[in-house]
C-alpha cells in the first residue's frame, strides 16, 4: 500500500469518524496536557531552585569538621583546617569535574557601611563576612580585569587616606608606617543577597530595591569597610583600619550572605590579621560538575581527601522536586492510560463496525498488513494531533498561570518571570508520548483487523 | 486434459479442494473433493440451492479463503505457497469481485468507490489517470453521469453497475460474481446480465458466476450444479 493511498484513507476516516475519534483523542489531549504542564512546572522549579537558589551542578567542599569540645577552650584560638593547593589540583583532575574554584574565607572581623549615593542614606553591618576567589572564575559575569587586587597597580605613597584622591584609600597594613594609595577593592555579591535585600530588608527599612541599579551603574556602589574589628570583637593581631570596597557585579560564585573579593586581597588581609596559616590554605572549594549525575562520585572522592559537602540543600530540594514531580507525572500517566483504553475501545468498535468494509478491502487487493497499517496510521494521526493539542493546552495553561501569578502573588526572593520551562524537546515528547499511547491503544484492534477473515465477513451479507 | 486447457491458458486449477467446518462427528463439509479447471475467456456458471457451498467455493477460488484442503493454483501459481501479501497483490491485480450485497462505501462518491481498488495497488497511479480510468469504466457500465453521486442516491441496479465498474477498474483477467442479480428485480437483473455479456465480449474477461438465476445460462460456456458441496458439470447444450 502506497503512502499517498494510506494518507487518503486516513483522511477519509478522519472526516467520517470525527466524532468518536475526537472523543478518543480528547482523552489523550487531556493526559498530555497534564503531562506537559507538570513537566514544564517541574523544569521551571528545577531551573529556579536548583539553578539559582541551590545549584545542583556544583557542590562546595570544606575540610571535615572536628570538635574538641571543652578542650578547645584550653587550647587557645581555634585553627580550622584548610584545603591546600595540591588537593585543589587533585580535585580538578577528577572525571566529571568541570571547574574547581577555591575560596578563602575572611579570617578577621570586619564591618561595612555605605551606599548613601545609591540609597539616599548609609546602611551597614556590624558583622561582615566574606571570602575570596580567583578572578578568572567570575569572568562570565564580571570582566576579569575588573576583579583584580588593585594594590599592585598602586604607586602613590601615603600615610593616611586623606593623602590619596577622593576615590582612593590608603592601603596601610598593620604595623607599617607607609602605605600606597589604592583604588577600591572590587567585590561581587550573590543574587541571593540582592534578592534578600530587595524583597526583605529594603521594604522593612523603606529603601529602594537595588538590583538593576547595582548592575547598571558603571562606577558601582562604594562601601567603607573596617578591618580588624566588629560587633563581636577585635582581631587577635593587627590594628583596626578602614578600606574602600566597590561592588562590581552579581555572580552565582559569590558567597550567599556577604561579599566576595579577589583571593589575593583576602590572602593579604588574612595574613595581616590571622597569620600565615590562614593565608596559605583555602577554606573550601566549589566543585562544578559536568552533570548532576557526576556529583555522587565526586563526593566519594572528596571524602577520601577529608572534604565534606558544606550544604546538602541542593540534593534535598532535588529529591523533593523529583518526588513531587513523579507523583504529578503518575497522575498524568493514569490519565493517559485511561485515554489509551478509550482509544482501544473506539478502535475496537470501529473494527467491528467495519468488518465487511475490511473484507471488501481484502477482496480489492489489501493485504492483512495493509489493514494493520491503515488502523495504525489512523491511531498515529489521532494520537499525534491530540498530543500537539495537549501540548498547546499546557502552554496556554502555563501562560495563564504565569499571568495570574504575576498579578496575584506578592514579590518574593527569586520570584521568576515564568514558573514554567517549555524546551523544544518537551513539545516533541508530548506529541511522541501521545502517539505512543494511541498506538498502544490501537494495537490490538489493528491486529484484529489484520486477522479479519474476508470470506467470513463478506459471507454474512449474502 | 480438459477442453479449457486445450484451447487457452488455465487461470484456475483446483485439485481435490475441500472445505469443512467443525471437528469430529459435528464436521460440516461445505466443499468436497472438488476438481476444476477454468481457462481464460470462459464463462462458468455454478448453480445450486442455498447452502450448497457455492459462495464458499467462490471465496476459495478468489483467494479470500485459504483454509481449505487440496491444491489450488491461480494464474499458474500455487496459492498455498504464496504469502498473504503476494496473494493480495495477485488478487488485486488479476481478480475482480462482484457481490450480491454490492458492498459499496456509502461515505464515498460513485467515482471514489470505483477507484477504491487503486488504494491497494502496488504501482503508482497519478490521481488524474485514476480518475480518467474510473470515468472510463463508469461509462462502460452506463453511469458516466453519476460519478459525483453518493451511492445512497442510486437504485439497486445502478449500485450493482457501480460494483461491476469497480471490479473492472484494474482490468482483471478473472471476474468472480456471487449472486450478482440476487438483490435485483427481474428487469434490472436482465440489464446486469446484458452488461456481463458485453463485458465478456469487449474485454475477454473470464467470468465465474454463482447464481440461482437461470437466465444467466445463456452466457455460459460451461455450467455446473453444486449440491451438498459436490460439483457436477452439466452437458453442453
Amino acid at each position: 500500500m502506497r503512502l499517498r493511498a494510506l494518507a487518503a484513507m486516513v483522511g477519509v476516516d478522519l472526516r467520517r469518524t470525527r466524532g468518536p475519534l475526537f472523543t478518543a483523542g480528547f482523552g489523550i489531549a487531556v493526559g498530555v496536557a497534564a503531562l506537559a504542564f507538570f513537566l514544564s512546572l517541574g523544569l521551571g522549579a528545577r531551573k529556579v531552585l536548583l539553578g539559582d537558589v541551590f545549584p545542583i551542578d556544583q557542590v562546595e567542599l570544606e575540610p571535615q569538621k572536628t570538635s574538641a569540645g571543652l578542650l578547645s577552650l584550653l587550647g587557645g584560638p581555634h585553627e580550622p583546617a584548610g584545603v591546600d593547593a595540591p588537593t585543589v589540583e587533585h580535585l580538578r583532575r577528577l572525571p566529571g569535574v568541570a571547574e574547581v574554584y577555591p575560596k578563602l574565607r575572611f579570617r578577621f572581623p570586619s564591618m561595612a557601611k555605605g551606599g548613601k549615593e545609591l540609597l539616599g542614606r548609609e546602611i551597614g553591618t556590624h558583622e561582615m563576612v566574606g571570602d575570596g576567589i580567583e578572578p578568572e572564575l567570575v569572568a562570565p559575569e564580571v570582566p576579569a580585569s575588573a576583579f583584580l587586587d588593585p594594590l599592585p597597580a598602586a604607586t602613590k605613597p601615603c600615610a593616611k587616606s586623606a593623602d590619596c584622591d577622593a576615590a582612593q584609600y590608603c592601603e596601610l597594613p598593620s604595623g607599617q608606617t607607609a602605605g600606597r594609595c589604592s583604588a577600591p577593592v572590587p567585590a561581587i555579591v550573590s543574587r541571593y543577597l540582592v534578592e534578600l535585600f530587595d524583597h526583605a530588608i529594603a521594604p522593612a527599612h523603606g529603601l529602594p530595591p537595588v538590583a538593576e541599579t547595582l548592575v547598571g551603574r558603571a562606577q558601582g556602589v562604594v562601601f567603607d569597610m573596617t578591618l580588624g574589628n566588629s560587633l563581636l570583637g577585635v582581631a587577635r593581631q593587627g590594628t583596626e583600619r578602614k578600606v574602600k570596597v566597590v561592588v562590581v557585579g552579581i555572580s552565582p560564585k559569590a558567597i550567599d550572605l556577604g561579599v566576595t573579593l579577589p583571593v589575593d586581597v583576602v590572602r593579604r588581609w588574612n595574613r595581616e590579621y590571622a597569620g600565615d596559616a590562614a593565608a596559605d590554605k583555602f577554606s573550601s572549594v566549589v566543585v562544578k560538575v559536568n552533570s548532576a549525575a557526576d556529583t555522587s562520585h565526586v563526593l566519594s572522592e572528596a571524602a577520601t581527601l577529608n572534604l565534606m559537602p558544606k550544604d546538602t540543600r541542593a540534593r534535598d530540594v532535588s529529591v523533593l522536586i523529583t518526588a513531587v514531580l513523579s507523583l504529578l507525572l503518575l497522575v498524568a500517566g493514569v490519565i493517559l492510560l485511561v485515554a489509551a483504553l478509550n482509544i482501544s475501545h473506539t478502535f475496537r468498535v470501529l473494527v467491528a463496525e467495519r468488518a465487511h468494509e475490511i473484507g471488501l478491502y481484502r477482496a480489492l487487493g489489501a493485504s492483512s498488513s495493509d489493514m494493520r497499517r491503515w488502523l495504525t496510521a489512523l491511531a498515529l494521526v489521532v494520537g499525534a494531533g491530540a498530543g500537539a493539542v495537549g501540548a498547546l493546552i499546557a502552554r496556554l495553561a502555563a501562560l495563564v498561570a504565569d499571568w495570574r501569578a504575576a498579578a496575584d502573588l506578592p514579590d518574593f526572593p527569586f520570584k521568576p518571570e515564568s514558573f514554567f520551562v517549555f524546551p523544544p524537546w518537551l513539545w516533541a515528547l508530548s506529541v511522541g508520548f501521545a502517539a505512543l499511547f494511541a498506538l498502544a491503544g490501537a494495537a490490538l484492534p489493528a491486529r484484529r483487523a489484520a486477522r479479519t477473515d474476508p470470506s467470513v465477513v463478506l459471507g454474512r451479507d449474502r | 486434459m480438459s477442453r479449457a486447457e486445450q484451447s487457452a491458458e488455465v487461470l484456475i486449477r483446483a485439485e481435490g479442494v475441500g472445505k469443512s467446518f467443525g471437528d469430529g462427528p459435528a464436521t460440516l463439509s461445505v466443499v468436497r473433493e472438488l476438481d476444476l479447471s477454468i481457462a481464460e475467456r470462459e464463462v462458468v456458471l455454478v448453480f445450486g440451492p442455498s447452502g450448497s457451498g457455492k459462495s464458499t467455493l467462490l471465496s476459495i477460488l478468489g483467494g479470500l479463503d485459504r483454509a481449505f484442503t487440496g491444491r489450488l493454483s491461480l494464474f499458474g501459481r500455487d496459492v498455498t505457497t504464496l504469502s498473504d501479501t503476494e496473494l493480495s497483490v495477485l488478487r488485486g491485480a488479476q481478480i475482480g469481485f462482484v457481490f450480491q450485497a454490492f458492498h459499496l462505501l456509502p461515505h464515498l462518491s460513485v467515482l471514489d468507490n470505483v477507484t477504491a481498488p487503486l488504494w491497494f495497488a502496488r504501482e503508482h497511479s497519478p490521481p488524474a489517470q485514476a480518475e480518467a480510468r474510473g470515468r472510463e469504466v463508469l461509462a462502460q457500465v452506463g453511469l458516466a453521469d453519476r460519478a459525483a453521486s453518493r451511492t445512497a442516491e442510486l437504485s439497486g441496479g445502478q449500485r450493482q453497475r457501480v460494483a461491476i465498474a469497480r471490479a473492472l477498474l484494474r482490468r482483471p483477467r478473472l471476474l468472480l460474481c456471487d449472486e450478482p442479480t440476487g438483490n435485483l428485480d427481474r428487469a434490472t437483473g436482465e440489464q446486469i446480465i446484458d452488461l456481463f455479456a458485453s463485458v465478456h465480449q469487449e474485454s475477454d474477461t473470464t467470468l465465474v458466476i454463482v447464481t440461482h438465476e437461470e437466465r444467466l445460462a445463456r452466457l455460459a460456456t460451461r455450467t455446473y450444479h453444486m449440491v451438498e458441496g459436490r460439483l457436477g458439470e452439466e452437458p453442453a447444450a
